[in-house]
């Protein structure tokens, strides 16, 4: 998969996650920083260095793979010390580190298994240690954690985080998880079709996503495609309504309104809510619902297009589907994207 | 089989269903007959070269086939090396006796065409193993692994390629070694009269008493038992399972 117009910085010490849709070129670009993948055109720096032209083997980047790629003939200890053996690093200067490191990853005792005797993640605990016993300039992890079990990757995640803030390593993470790539790094990079879309905290990319692909990707959003009717009032026009929006930029005709479900709510009488200035108030009908455990996700049908809202309060609302009801969100909770 | 090696050690044997009375006779003959113990030299000798050679003619070959990442090459590849299989061997030795039974240029007769010939003859079984033992240790991943921790390709090679080749080289060279211990076809039309291998030799202990003809099987029979248990104690001694074989 190709990719184009490449334009990235990543702060030392920082945790960037490359996220995206699988054949995105997220892989792509992180091969480009190891040295598997050359650039035709553009320059790899490493604090400030070039390093197009060097190996992967003399960048010094400790990478981390899908599927572990852990040299099943030798032990996880011998895992661990194999790229300061092979840079010739006599045995007891990293005998010490190669034991912190077993430590940090909760494999004592481990250390003369073999790959094969563990589970899929210890395994991945190892090849994290094999990979910052070189001490890298760089760690690049390659959807470290597709191949887990969902407790599983939840759990390693945290600890991958722990470890990078302890270690104070600059992190790149590749993920098509959208919801790991909020939950673990310091920026997000959203990715699509070979191009960068938008680079920013985990926050900005959820609250204010640049375009309609990155508000249906990073979390659920509800899109209102609408024409213009008064930019500086902020009022919208959607499906013969009017919808009440954050002032807006004058040039634009049509007018992208998002919503995240966690910000509508609803209710069965629209006569208790005196009309607001700020508040929106549209009448659905319920066609679906998901019971997520802690909270409850309702398909509703508004003007005759599909609108998700998720509601913690789980008990008033046991709807099965048909009931008439009434969605409510304010204007300061609308994004034109 | 069981009936030959009881034969081996029967005194006398006509037209009965077992043979009477019991002697080692028949391998003592056996073993201070020369023709036999240097055609039994013979075939250990070219077993042994036979597997040395797939060894450094295939290892390499499958290497670079696969790293090429081409996919043509390795289509190329695996029809290409079943064809000495395919082929009858008596087409290969007739072939060759075409070739080198020339008056002044006559391999015919020395070792080293059966070398050769057997080499041709078994480098599928070499190299099978050793490429689908290749694909099935992702080393593309584990390439790159070492690659970017710093190991030099002698390295790479020596602490993670070929050990992790192991059940593949193994499962070739026992499958070179045997095949070549009892190959009979191409032995038999290119070597000499001082240059036979065993199965050549065995040919004409049917000549012989019938005893003795017996003993000189079960020895071929005997070095079969011994590679089998070889490789059941390789596989034991270095972790393999039967998988590892892809035979």
């Amino acid at each position: 998969m190709a990719v184009r117009d490449i334009d990235l910085t990543i702060e030392d010490g920082e945790f960037l996650t490359i996220v995206g849709p699988s054949g995105c070129g997220k892989t792509t670009t992180l091969r480009l920083i190891a040295g598997f993948a050359k650039p035709d055109q553009g320059r790899i720096l490493f604090d400030g260095e070039v390093v197009n032209d060097l190996r992967p083997k003399a960048r010094n980047v400790g990478i981390v793979f899908q599927n572990y790629a852990l040299f099943p003939n030798l032990t996880i200890l011998d895992n661990i010390a194999f790229g300061l053996r092979a840079r010739n690093i006599p045995e007891r200067e990293h005998a010490k580190r190669v034991q912190e490191l077993i430590e940090m990853v909760k494999l004592e005792g481990k250390e003369e298994a073999y790959p094969r005797e563990l589970s899929g993640g210890q395994q991945q605990r190892v090849a994290l240690a094999r990979a910052l016993a070189i001490h890298p300039r760089v760690l690049l992890l390659d959807e470290p954690l597709s191949a887990l079990d969902a407790k599983v990757r939840l759990m390693l995640r945290y600890e991958i985080k722990k470890i990078q803030r302890e270690f104070k390593i600059t992190t790149v993470y590749v993920t098509h998880d959208q919801e790991e790539a909020l939950s673990i790094s310091d920026t997000v990079a959203v990715m699509n079709r070979g191009e960068l879309l938008q680079v920013g905290p985990p926050e900005k990319i959820y609250h204010s996503p640049r375009g309609d692909f990155i508000a249906s990707f990073i979390g659920i959003s509800n899109l209102f495609p609408s024409k213009r009717r008064s930019p500086e009032r902020g009022e919208v026009e959607w499906e013969g309504l009017i919808l009440k929006v954050p002032p807006f930029d004058p040039n634009l005709e049509e007018v992208l309104v998002m919503v995240r479900p966690e910000r509508i709510t609803l209710s069965m009488d629209v006569q208790k809510f005196s009309p607001q200035n700020d508040l929106n108030v549209l009448e659905g009908m319920v066609e679906g619902r998901v019971f997520l455990g802690p909270t409850i996700r309702l398909a509703l049908n508004v003007g005759g297009k599909r609108v998700i809202v998720d509601t913690s309060d789980v008990e008033k609302y046991r709807w099965e589907g048909g009931e008439k009801v009434y969605i409510l969100f304010e204007r300061k909770d609308v994004k034109i994207i | 089989m069981v009936l030959v090696v009881v034969g081996s050690f029967g005194k006398k044997w006509y037209g009965t269903m077992f043979p009477e009375g019991f002697t080692w006779g028949w391998y003592r003959e056996l073993f201070s007959n020369i023709i036999f113990t240097r055609a039994l030299r013979m075939s250990f000798f070219i077993a042994t070269l036979v597997v040395i050679a797939n060894m450094v003619i295939g290892i390499p070959a499958v290497y670079a086939i696969y790293v090429s990442r081409k996919e043509y090459l390795k289509k190329l590849f695996d029809n290409f090396v079943m064809l000495p299989i395919a082929i009858s061997p008596l087409v290969i030795g007739m072939g060759l006796i075409q070739v080198y039974n020339r008056p002044s240029f006559s391999l015919i007769g020395t070792w080293e065409i059966l070398l050769f010939a057997h080499c041709v003859f078994t480098i599928p079984f070499m190299v099978k193993p050793v490429m689908a033992n290749l694909e099935m240790i992702n080393w593309r991943e584990l390439d790159e692994a070492s690659e970017s921790l710093g190991a030099s390709g002698w390295y790479k090679a020596r602490r993670v390629f070929l050990p992790n080749l192991l059940p593949g080289i193994v499962a070739g060279s026992v499958m070179s070694f045997s095949i070549s211990l009892g190959e009979f076809p191409l032995a038999v039309l290119l070597s000499g009269s001082t240059t036979q291998t065993y199965p050549v030799a065995l040919y004409q202990a049917f000549y012989f008493p019938v005893g003795f003809a017996c003993a000189a099987t079960s020895l071929l029979l005997l070095a079969a038992l011994f590679a089998l248990l070889g490789m059941m104690f390789l596989m034991k001694f270095t972790h393999m399972r039967r998988e590892d074989f892809a035979l």
